[in-house]
């Protein structure tokens, strides 16, 4: 059971890459999916992300796939970060008011 | 021993915690005031209304220099003109704020009938507006001007941010303000506190960053950097984008309860505005 799990594990590890590869449209959609959905829960965006999708965007218009992968996949590690620091500021805010 | 002790503890954290968490607008402007008056205890309180100025004494001679012959002042002549050019109906800003426009020490307040805070600035395009005209653009141009015009002729008006207690909206709009100025943004990480509060009167490469204690007072300013007038709800916008967070928009609840907490953290400070910065 446990072999099953590795192997299915290392199966979608080695398959997702070429998976996004085959389709930027897709993942420049899904990383300006994730940035829509991390604004409007949090109110948290960074201008790096804005840019590496509008990098995306363009490279896509441009017909350059790989330049489209590459900037679609940093915006949605930037996504990532920006997801985890507003999950950290939820709370950490309130240790630097002065009392 | 322990067994009895925990609970005690536990509910002594609670207590703190609760306690920090509920302190009033008054406790936090208390705790604000002392925190730069202990880090810069060679400013007189009524000085940190001039900003950077109140801390560096090597700018603050240049600065004085250049109030002497200030910048900003054809914006106060253009704002004068525009302030009392008639709108197609025949009224005027003066309609709307008196002969001279000396109400900047009535902004930021809490408007109770829409629940938000209304900035000077918004007043500002909500009487043009109500009487037919189109807003101006918010952040500089007209708006500054006007603004100028109107804070210049408030000159010694004295902060004095209102939060009703008689609605909560005003608290939440107070809190989200608040939690705002001492969150981290943007891929930098960085809160406004962390550069001016924390790291107040510190270098970052040619510059020095101000102490957020009388950030209110002075707008709109006369920026060199711009080389032309902008408004504090500009300033919030370029902090934003210098530590690399996605701006908010123009007198959007963000900026407009953020202008709110800090001006609350300002009151009893003198309005100076407008004035000059690097």
């Amino acid at each position: 059971m446990m072999f099953k799990v590795k192997q299915w594990a290392l199966l979608s590890l080695l398959v997702a890459p070429v998976a996004m590869a085959a389709d930027p449209a897709d993942l420049v959609a899904e990383a300006e999916n994730a940035y829509q959905t991390v604004a409007s829960e949090t109110g948290y965006q960074w201008l790096t992300t804005t840019r590496a999708l509008k990098a995306a965007r363009q490279a896509l218009a441009d017909g350059q796939s790989d330049e489209a992968i590459k900037q679609a996949q940093f915006a949605l590690d930037l996504v990532e970060a920006t997801k985890l620091q507003a999950e950290i500021e939820k709370k950490a805010w309130q240790a630097r008011v002065p009392k | 021993m322990t067994k009895i002790m925990r609970p005690i503890a536990i509910g002594l954290l609670g207590l703190s915690v609760s306690a920090a968490s509920v302190a009033g607008p008054e406790e936090d402007r208390k705790a604000f005031r002392k925190f730069y008056e202990n880090r810069f205890p060679d400013t007189p309180v009524a000085d940190f209304q001039n900003g950077i100025y109140s801390i560096l004494p090597e700018a603050r001679e240049q600065w004085e220099s250049i109030e002497e012959f200030p910048p900003y002042e054809l914006a106060i002549e253009e704002g004068e003109t525009l302030y009392h050019a008639k709108f197609a109906n025949g009224k005027s800003l003066a309609d709307c704020f008196g002969d001279d426009g000396a109400v900047r020490g009535e902004y930021p307040k809490w408007d109770k009938e829409r629940g938000m805070v209304v900035t000077m600035e918004r007043a500002i395009n909500e009487c043009r507006e109500a009487n037919g005209e189109e807003p101006y653009r918010y952040y500089k141009g007209k708006i500054a001007a006007v603004s100028a015009y109107m804070s210049w002729n408030s000159r010694g008006q004295v902060v004095n941010t209102v939060i009703p207690s008689d609605d909560p909206r005003a608290m939440e709009a107070y809190e989200s303000g608040k939690e705002h100025f001492y969150t981290k943004r943007g891929q930098l990480n960085f809160a406004c506190a962390d550069c001016h509060m924390y790291s107040s009167g510190m270098w970052f490469r040619a510059d020095m960053t101000s102490p957020a204690f009388g950030h209110a007072t002075s707008w709109p300013v006369f920026r060199s950097k711009w080389q032309e007038m902008g408004t504090l709800q500009r300033r919030l916008k370029g902090c934003h984008e210098s530590i690399r967070a996605e701006p908010f928009k123009a007198q959007g609840p963000e900026y407009s309860n953020l202008e709110y907490f800090i001006s609350y953290m300002s009151n009893g400070l003198e309005f100076n505005g407008p004035s000059a910065r690097k």
